[in-house]
């Protein structure tokens, strides 16, 4: 969550994030950290309005970033540009791993009864394997190393609990030779770049600091995403860029989090959140469609791991025992026009549905094809507040005006749904049972009470009030206070965040753990790197590695990313900004596979796979990659399209070392981890369509 | 001649393209009858066709004290407003999907990002334009009513709509095409550099909007403004085809674009991106000095030093980046 | 040959300056408009009534291309070389018909703005072209009526000699203007009646003025929009004087 301080960063590497168009609002300071002595590389296979200002452009084969990140950091190792005291105290490079099994060195190992999230690293003063501080099972609430000094390299030998002697080694050594294959040449080769320049871009990633990677769809939307993202983040971390103002991996594509979280939480979970059905949307539209990925992991469908990560309590699924959900209530989500497997959707899950409510201020996609839309109040009509991962000041929705015509406030709708639901189960005589699976007694008829904290909580105001009271980072600020004048947090809930909020110096995460050794949130308490889950093992990804993308039958990619001219789906429509573009959606398309196909600029073309099709209009721009096509996103389905819709060529593929669970920091919670959402991976052709 | 003036710099090397500039000035001014085509600010893709197309290729200006000739753009070029059907498919439940009317040909910015090639190196930058409100106005000269006039207190240059009756000889006399025909109402509109907020002491919208925080605003002769600093003290800012002899009052800070593939380390004079010819053209011979300069005062940076000039054009605050003066400038009202 | 042509063009380009910076002269003779007593209603002749106007004498005005005003104007070939003019006098108001052939009409029916300030609606009228011109044809006299008076500068009068204009445009309508020498015509925001109708090729345009007295000196003017004709670029004739 940090951003590029612009007096302080040296070195700004924006890898499939194009921030002139998607982070309009700040990525000016970026430019101007470029006039404070920053560099700025661009990583992209187009040629974009964000690689126009950088010092260096790397038109990157798309899908090859972690085969680059992971060349980089053979790179800053062979050269010795690794900071190895930062690596040593707070990355997992120096923790032991038993070469037979490959797995870590636990407690649990060493002695009988011994924990499984206890870990160790060899002290080369002591010369024996220490306990690691900090990790889960640790008493010590600290990495500090207290005058020990993990050995990076090596083999030692340590006597295990059944007395036999086993070697083990460090997970830096394992990278190592993880990486080895990752010579200069053979990513030069594979990526389309040129070998010295990598060697240039490696250099002064090892010596300019800070250094900072900005992160985004071009990056985290493929298969192994979650392989690239290791890779990227290991460079910031052997460099020790990050938790320092100005370095680190900061992303802008994910999971985002509300700041005042606390808050949130006590008002939208009073019965904890421990208490709530929650549902990772990927894999709910996956096993709720006839989505069907054709792929074999390791021989065996995704099914099968779907079936194995919810047997085993990793991953939610609801309704549980094969039933099929009824009712769906989509929510400030355009939900049918977004997601992946559109066509899919559309002629499976949706069909199924019983009720489909949209609760919307537009009339988009979603609200088109829904039951019932219930028509919402807008920004400017209603009180509630905003954080972004941006910055750190929280502004409000100022209400310039009531809600127009028969549209009502977020809060006043679900306030009228409980009513309404209380009604409803009195009338029908509906009796508190118990919830078995909270063990939480309910009774429906009470619902509109429990909803207002037993009428403590009226109005939206008190709603917001609520939240800011119930929140360290907003501690004493009210509704009508913020509403004179954005304030920034005054403080960060050390439950939810990690680094404190100083005065003059912009938030910058981990902080915490750099500057006050508190421990990462993870299973060894250290930035890991190493996964020694079964499933990781047993795809060889235990450590970041390199995989290519998802094999596909077409020849060009199919690129969506984020653009200058929406938010996703919103204002896509807009006939202010639809007169800034083509006035409609278009595909963009290289000149030599436009060429190729006989196709001219502003033509009509047929984009298809087999998933399906979509006939709009195509752009010749020279700055695509061959061999790629982009169509911007969040194009409505009821607007310029002659037929289909963007999503009309997606499915949804999920992989399934994102289905792990229950592995100390891996582990399924609301907002956090789970399959995500990806799709560059898939490809299509184009031809001239009949019209 | 005013007695004084004022100026607007943009820095190529932030802009990102955003067009905000374009909808902060288009709802403000240019959002009535008769007005759906015209974007008195725009944002161009260069190289490219430019709005209207060709604008820099099909003549007006001065040569040698005399007026050049020019055909007026038509609708084709400037791009017709595109209407939408929205109701037919969102409110009365018809089947066919909302589409543009008429079907586009062309548009103010129909080739965004397209840019241009050098070798097989795809190169571009955005160009942000307004009315320059030069000092030798040709649209001043051009009309035979008197209908235009430039601001004796700040320099601003404005079509008096009682007095014009839309012959449209200023259109044709601009070269930068700036000044554009209302139809519905017979008379010919302009940016008017946001006067009525200048004179509350407000900066023009399209700067004001402006995310990038690429613009200043400022007057030319106040040695305080950064308009004056970039202008007249650093010399970074370069007008718009200077020989076309108006002196323009709007200045550019010329465009890096990152060197071509195999090419990082070396000088932006040997085989950049973006050619040195294009840059020229542009921007007249003067622009070779200046990016060179520019270069140096980067390579500064980056090696750890400090620019002054570099460090005014991170225009880190509103009060920075605009000298807005009422009281200076005391208009006659 | 071309020093033939030169010549030509030389004679032309004196004669067409002559007459267009005729000023303070008396106009000569054969420049005189009968005006004739109709028995018809001003309604009628307003209205175009063929029958009326038939019996009108017509005068054959010779129609003159304005020089090039500017080095960057287009030139322009004489396409309309002739007005016919009829004129009547009916119950205090002056009638004229002003008919010429000009092969295009070049006139559009303006979109009808609404009442509703633009703020308020979510479409306007737009702009369907910015590059044309539109037919018009106008009448111009002495703002101080009378005979024997000397004759205003062509070129929209001079100071102290203001001239009205009855304008008439295909689109915008029919205005009043005055001016006293070129670049000050304003608008004086009064309309007047006039109608007019386009068939093969030719345009009638019938012009309701008041009333004004013989010896008046009145010129015509014939705006071509396919010639991209508007301000100073138009057909003129000189003066003519009212008997």
């Amino acid at each position: 969550m940090s951003l590029y301080y612009s007096t302080i960063n040296k070195y700004i590497v924006l890898w499939g994030s194009n921030i002139s168009q998607t982070r309009i609002p700040d990525a000016h300071f970026a430019y101007e950290a470029r006039y404070n002595g920053a560099k700025i590389v661009c990583i992209s296979p187009d040629y974009n309005a964000s690689a126009t200002h950088a010092d260096l452009y790397f038109r990157i084969n798309p899908g090859t970033d972690g085969i680059l990140a992971l060349g980089v950091a053979k790179l800053l190792i062979d050269q010795n540009l690794v900071d190895a005291p930062y690596v040593k105290e707070q990355t997992d490079m120096p923790l032991l791993v038993l070469s037979g099994t490959n797995r870590f060195l636990r407690e649990s190992d060493l002695t009988k009864g011994g924990k499984e999230d206890i870990f160790f690293f060899w002290d080369t003063k002591q010369q024996r394997a220490v306990q690691t501080p900090g990790s889960m099972g640790s008493d010590q609430k600290t990495i500090q190393l207290n005058g020990t000094d993990p050995a990076l390299t090596g083999t030692f030998q340590i006597q295990l609990a059944d007395g036999k002697s086993a070697e083990v080694t460090t997970v830096f050594e394992l990278l190592r030779k993880e990486i080895a294959g990752y010579t200069v040449d053979k990513v030069a080769a594979r990526t389309g770049l040129p070998a010295h320049e990598i060697e240039l871009f490696a250099k002064e990633l090892g010596t300019r600091k800070p250094a900072m990677i900005i992160h985004g769809a071009g990056t985290n939307h493929w298969f192994h995403n979650d392989l690239s993202n290791r890779s990227l983040i290991l460079l910031v971390a052997l460099t020790g860029n990050t938790g320092k103002n100005g370095g680190g991996f900061n992303h802008y594509v994910g999971q985002e989090r509300l700041w005042p979280e606390q808050g949130f939480f006590k008002l939208a979970f009073p019965e904890t959140r421990k208490k709530q059905r929650f549902q990772n949307t990927t894999l709910w539209s996956y096993v709720h469609s006839t989505n069907k990925d054709p792929h074999l992991y390791n021989g065996k469908p995704i099914e099968w791991y779907i079936q194995e990560s919810v047997k085993n309590g990793w991953m939610p699924l609801w309704p549980k025992d094969g039933k099929k959900p009824r009712a769906f209530i989509v929510w400030r989500a355009n939900y049918l026009n977004q997601a992946k497997g559109n066509e899919i959707l559309e002629s499976s899950l949706w069909k199924d549905l019983d009720l489909i409510v949209d609760i919307n201020y537009r009339m988009d996609t979603t609200a088109l094809y829904s039951d019932v839309v219930l028509p919402a109040a807008s920004y400017y009509e209603k009180v509630d507040i905003n954080t972004t991962d941006c910055h750190s000041y929280i502004h409000p929705f100022g209400k310039a005006c009531e809600p127009l015509f028969e549209s009502k406030t977020d809060w006043d709708i679900f306030r009228a749904l409980a009513e309404k639901i209380a009604e409803v189960a009195t009338k029908k005589g509906l009796k508190p049972f118990h919830d078995d699976a909270f063990d939480w007694d309910r009774d429906f008829t009470h619902l509109a009470q429990d909803w207002t904290g037993k009428g403590a909580i009226q109005t939206d105001e008190e709603a917001v009030n609520f939240i800011l009271g119930n929140a360290e980072e907003t501690k004493g600020m009210t509704y009508q206070l913020i509403q004179q004048k954005p304030r920034r947090f005054v403080a960060t809930d050390p439950e939810s965040w990690n680094s404190d909020i100083e005065e003059g110096v912009a938030y910058t995460p981990f902080k915490h753990q750099l500057e006050k050794k508190r421990p990462w949130r993870t299973l060894t308490g250290r930035q890991q790197f190493y996964i020694d889950h079964p499933w990781y093992i047993e795809f060889g990804e235990a450590l970041p590695t390199f995989k290519e993308p998802v094999e596909e039958k077409h020849p060009l990619y199919w690129n969506t990313p984020h653009g200058r001219w929406s938010i996703h789906s919103t204002w896509r429509d807009h006939r202010a900004m639809l007169r800034l573009q083509r006035g409609g959606p278009i595909v963009y398309m290289h000149p030599d596979d436009a060429r190729k196909r006989g196709l001219q600029d502003n033509d009509w073309v047929r984009i298809h796979n087999e998933v399906g099709h979509c006939v709009c209009r195509l752009q010749i721009l020279p700055g695509e990659k061959p061999g790629r096509v982009t169509m911007y996103h969040g194009w409505e389905k009821y607007l310029g399209f002659k037929e289909g819709g963007w999503q009309s060529l997606t499915y949804i593929k999920i992989k399934p070392t994102q289905l792990v669970g229950k592995y100390g920091h891996v582990n399924f919670r609301l907002n956090y981890w789970g399959p995500t959402g990806n799709n560059r991976d898939i490809k299509v052709d184009v031809e001239k369509a009949k019209v | 001649m005013s007695k004084h003036q004022y100026a607007m710099v943009m820095d190529l090397n932030k802009c990102l393209g955003c067009q905000t500039c374009t909808i902060a000035c288009k709802k403000l001014w240019a959002d009535r009858d008769g007005t759906g085509y015209m974007y008195w600010n725009n944002v161009e893709t260069r190289p490219g066709l430019g709005y209207p197309r060709q604008w820099d290729r099909i003549g007006g200006g001065w040569k040698d004290g005399a007026l050049q000739p020019s055909p007026l753009p038509t609708m084709d070029d400037y791009g017709h407003a595109w209407e939408y059907n929205y109701e037919q498919r969102l409110y009365e439940g018809k089947k066919q999907p909302v589409m543009p009317s008429p079907e586009p040909k062309s548009g103010v910015n129909w080739d965004e990002d397209v840019g241009g090639m050098n070798e097989d190196e795809n190169y571009f930058f955005y160009l942000p334009r307004i009315c320059n409100h030069c000092t030798y106005p040709a649209c001043l000269e051009a009309c035979p009513r008197k209908a235009i006039y430039k601001r004796e207190g700040d320099g601003v240059v404005v079509i008096d709509q009682d007095r014009c009756q839309g012959y449209r000889y200023c259109i044709k006399a601009c070269p930068y095409k700036k000044i554009y025909f209302n139809e519905v109402i017979g008379k010919s509109e302009k940016c008017i550099f946001c006067y009525p907020r200048l004179e509350q002491g407000e900066v023009n919208a399209c700067a004001a909007q402006c995310p990038g925080r690429l613009r200043f605003v400022g007057l030319l002769d106040d040695p305080e403004s950064p308009v004056h600093k970039l202008v007249l003290v650093h010399k970074i800012a370069l007008p718009l085809f200077p020989e076309k002899g108006t002196q323009p009052n709007v200045f550019y800070v010329p465009p890096f674009n990152p060197p071509k593939r195999e090419n990082y380390g070396k000088s932006i004079q040997e085989d950049p991106r973006v050619p040195l010819d294009y840059l020229i053209y542009l921007f007249g011979p003067d622009v070779k000095d200046v990016i060179l300069r520019l270069e140096v005062e980067l390579k500064k940076t980056q090696e750890g030093g400090r620019s002054e000039a570099l460090q005014l054009l991170t225009g880190r605050d509103a009060e920075t980046r605009y000298h807005v003066r009422p009281q200076l400038v005391q208009i006659q009202l | 040959m071309r020093t033939r042509q030169l010549v030509i063009v030389f004679s032309a380009c004196l004669l067409l300056s002559t007459a267009w910076a005729q000023t303070r002269a008396k106009p000569a003779a054969g420049q005189s408009l009968s005006v004739a007593a109709s028995a018809a209603s001003a309604d009628n002749l307003l209205n175009g009534g063929a029958a009326a106007w038939n019996q009108i004498a017509v005068k054959h005005v010779a129609l003159n291309r304005t020089p090039p005003l500017y080095d960057t104007d287009e030139p322009a070939a004489l396409e309309i070389s002739i007005v016919d003019v009829r004129l009547a006098r009916v119950s205090g108001k002056l009638l004229v018909q002003l008919s010429w052939r000009d092969p295009t009409r070049d006139a559009i029916i303006l979109a009808e703005v609404p009442n509703s300030a633009p703020e308020t609606r979510f479409r306007k009228v737009q702009t369907e072209a910015d590059d044309r011109f539109f037919d018009a044809a106008a009448v111009m006299f002495p703002a101080k009526a009378g005979s024997g008076a000397i004759a205003p500068s062509l070129q929209m009068g001079d100071a102290g000699h203001p001239v009205e204009i009855y304008y008439w445009n295909a689109t915008r309508g029919a205005m009043v203007m005055q001016a006293q020498g070129r670049g000050t015509t304003r608008r004086t925001g009064q309309n007047f009646p006039a109608n007019s109708t386009y068939q093969n090729g030719q345009w009638n345009v019938i012009f309701e003025l008041p009333d004004l007295p013989t010896g008046t000196t009145v010129a015509f003017a014939v705006w071509n929009g396919s010639q991209k004709d508007r301000d100073g670029r138009k057909y003129f004739s000189v003066w003519q004087v009212l008997e």
